[in-house]
């Protein structure tokens, strides 16, 4: 859910608040580079009615042509976008994802930005722009619009059969909604498809896994999506109208789940509190793990996994603790051909992280350390302001307990450009991840009275139907009296007649 | 046997919802099919695990009669609406009773059948879906509420075996135009026009007129359309 953070090899995209950037050391010294917000129609607006009100006669073609629209977007924006929430809060990110680029116009990066206002700004990143000095910007070479909000990213290659050459690939951007949906966009021109949708449920986090089938020697695709109604949907990619299955295990919302590289496993966290381990080939869930700690009972809201596929970062929403978890493969002594593994979940540690985390994401196994004995992976975490950003160093084997997680210096790490400019600039990042109502997660199902049909349903209850009853008997009582009355009544008009006749 | 005019409910009813209490197993090998829905059907839970869905059954017609057409498959109508859902499961134990060894193989649960069939059913283990009168929702933003939609076919696809059917009846024209447009352009399903095979089909003419909808369709006059498609198996 709302990755906020991500990787690929040496290159960071960091999101904050409503800025994201890309930090990277460059030929040994640290570089970023911040993505410029797209310019929304509405800010368009209110920039071309400043420049009508200074320059009110303007030569520039250019200028009557903005001054021109410009009136007509005025009182369009005006009938249509009241702006209810702040300029700020729209505009601020719900997703990114990063992934190398082939090498077709010396593009090595491809960046993707989705924001709450429903844009999705895809940056293709170059070696020319690496290559120049210090912080510089980059606007974006498309941008679609979403048609509900992103909440979830992933990239995918897709081999391209266009009669070109084999080789040739064309990377799409899968995304989930907040609607349920999943689109698969096109990165060099303007193109995408619905792929599934989760019915009204909103998708919280997404993933594409290769997967071996030994049936049939072929590799497939597959495209994982989580959604709030407690289920990971596993279809194929990119036919993602075949379904594969489902994980069913959790007993309340997913918030995130990663796949582990290069094998059958995925991890999930969710609302219900839990760590489950899940068997992709097989569907089926392999143990789960509460992640409550004493008394406290926070739900997870991210989860990433190192590269060597065997430690589990956790983040919580409204607490600041880092969990460390590890998969441990147990042999299992049986006789059987096939030496089976069981993988469990096991806790390693926890620390305290100075300020709310946010997102975070491990760095690659040939990430360097200044530390001499270190044999563990390297995570670092998006926080909330003041610190922003924090690095720790995770040892996989600990003497004793202390020195699992350990904090490492920022001086050292590339991130501290990114520091000073969130510092320079006070940017002020959201204090959670989970969009709240009322204290509440907006995930989390209410059960209103509406309850099974029991006894005790309003409907059911046996005096409801006896006084209906009752009613009933009365109005067919009164009914009966009145037709009874109208043939008496026309029985004596008749006496009357034929005394009459008589007569 | 129930009266109808103690269980009358709302027609409409907004299943994209989060907020109604639904009670639903964890997976679909935990649910005992026995306990509550056919005690006197079969032996185990997993062999009177239903294979016919009614989706959006209403007062339950068609779930009865299919329950006499299809006399060695079990049925299972599913509606979101709780009074109605009360009226159908009154109705099927008056009828277990008045008619013994009747009517074993049927039965109605109240559920969201957009959101929880998963949790229920295993892979390819329906043979025939019906989707009766569905509400048409007509306003253009309410469509992602129809119950046949190009997203939900997948799923529907997933559950119903390969050459399993799927029928879809309506009175609304541009309803019937929709789940036309909707299933044709759907990988997984084919239609079937063949009027020999539809002729030979009984659900056919139970599902035209055996509804409560439908007779009251036909009361007043108006057109039914129906659509008979075949589940396509899948090749990988």
């Amino acid at each position: 859910m709302r990755q906020l953070i991500a990787r690929h090899d040496d290159f960071f995209i960091v999101a904050l608040k409503d800025k994201a950037y890309l930090v990277f050391e460059g030929k040994g010294k640290k570089s970023i580079i911040e993505f410029l917000t797209p310019p929304s129609s509405q800010e368009e607006t209110q920039q071309a009615v400043v420049i009508e009100n200074t320059k009110t006669s303007s030569s520039d073609d250019v200028n009557a042509d903005a001054n021109a629209k410009a009136e007509v977007k005025v009182k369009v924006a005006k009938v249509k976008n009241p702006p209810s929430s702040s300029d700020e809060e729209l505009k601020e990110i719900s997703a990114v994802a990063i992934i190398g680029g082939d090498d077709k116009n010396n593009t090595i990066l491809r960046c993707a930005v989705a924001r709450n206002n429903k844009t999705l700004s895809i940056y293709n990143v170059t070696t020319e722009d690496i290559e120049l000095a210090s912080v510089s910007t980059k606007t974006a070479s498309i941008v679609y619009r979403t048609p509900k909000r992103v909440s979830c990213f992933a990239f995918s290659d897709l081999p391209m059969d266009d009669g070109s050459s084999s080789n040739t690939k064309s990377t799409l951007l899968i995304s989930g909604d907040v609607a349920g949906d999943s689109y698969a966009y096109n990165l060099l021109r303007k193109g995408q498809r619905l792929l599934l949708g989760h019915t009204a449920s909103m998708l919280t986090d997404i993933a594409i896994v290769d997967r071996d089938d030994i049936a049939s020697f072929s590799r497939r695709r597959l495209l994982l999506t989580a959604d709030r109604d407690e289920k990971i949907r596993i279809s194929q990619f990119p036919d993602s109208y075949i379904l594969e299955g489902f994980l069913l295990g959790h007993t309340a919302y997913v918030t995130a789940f990663t796949t582990i590289p290069s094998s059958y496993l995925a991890v999930s966290c969710g609302g219900d509190m839990t760590l489950r381990l899940w068997n992709i080939d097989d569907k089926s869930e392999i143990c789960n793990l509460s992640t409550c700690d004493n008394n406290k009972n926070e739900i997870p809201t991210a989860i990433t996994v190192s590269g060597c596929g065997q430690i589990i970062a956790v983040i919580f929403d409204e607490c600041k603790r880092l969990s460390i978890y590890k998969i441990s493969h147990k042999e299992i002594n049986d006789q059987n051909s096939n030496n089976n593994t069981s993988p469990s979940l096991t806790l390693l540690g926890s620390v305290d992280c100075p300020s709310q985390p946010l997102s975070l994401i491990f760095h690659g196994k040939e990430a360097e350390s200044n530390n001499n004995d270190n044999n563990g992976s390297v995570l670092t975490v998006l926080m909330g302001d003041p610190n922003y950003v924090g690095t720790y160093n995770i040892q996989d084997e600990h003497d004793d307990d202390n020195t699992v997680v350990s904090a490492i210096s920022e001086s050292s790490s590339s991130m501290q450009e990114l520091l000073d400019v969130a510092l320079k600039e006070e940017i002020s990042m959201p204090k959670t991840i989970l969009e709240k109502r009322n204290g509440d997660p907006i995930l989390h199902k209410q059960n209103e009275t509406r309850g099974p049909a029991g006894d005790d349903a309003p409907w059911n209850r046996v005096e409801r139907i006896e006084i209906a009853k009752g009613h009933q008997k009365r109005s067919n009582a009164k009914k009966a009296e009145k037709k009874w009355k109208k043939r008496r009544t026309e029985a004596e008009a008749k006496v009357d007649t034929n005394s009459t006749v008589i007569e | 046997m129930p009266q109808k005019k103690f269980y009358r409910q709302r027609a409409h009813c907004n299943p994209l919802s989060h907020n109604d209490a639904f009670e639903y197993p964890l997976r679909h090998d935990l649910m005992d099919w026995t306990a509550e829905h056919y005690p006197a059907w079969k032996e185990s839970s997993e062999a009177s695990r239903p294979t016919v869905l009614d989706i959006g059954c209403g007062f339950g017609g068609l779930t009865v009669a299919l329950s006499k057409a299809l006399p060695n498959e079990t049925i299972l109508g599913m509606e979101i609406r709780a009074k109605v859902t009360e009226f159908v499961r009154l109705r099927i134990l008056a009828l277990r009773k008045d008619v013994p060894g009747s009517y074993q193989n049927a039965s109605v649960m109240r559920t969201n059948s957009m959101k929880f069939l998963p949790n229920y059913f295993p892979k390819g283990s329906l043979e025939k879906l019906f989707f009766c009168f569905p509400d048409p929702h007509f306003k253009r933003k309410n469509h992602p509420r129809r119950i046949v939609s190009y997203r939900l076919l997948s799923e529907y696809a997933y559950f119903l075996k390969p050459g399993g059917k799927l029928y879809a009846i309506t009175d609304v024209k541009d309803l019937h135009e929709w789940h036309v447009k909707e299933c044709d352009s759907h990988p997984m399903f084919d239609r079937i026009t063949d009027k020999k095979e539809l002729a030979d089909d009984p659900c056919i003419s139970a599902m035209i007129t055996e509804t409560e909808e439908g007779k009251k369709v036909a009361r007043n006059g108006g057109d039914k359309h129906y659509a008979v498609y075949r589940r396509v198996p899948t090749y990988h």
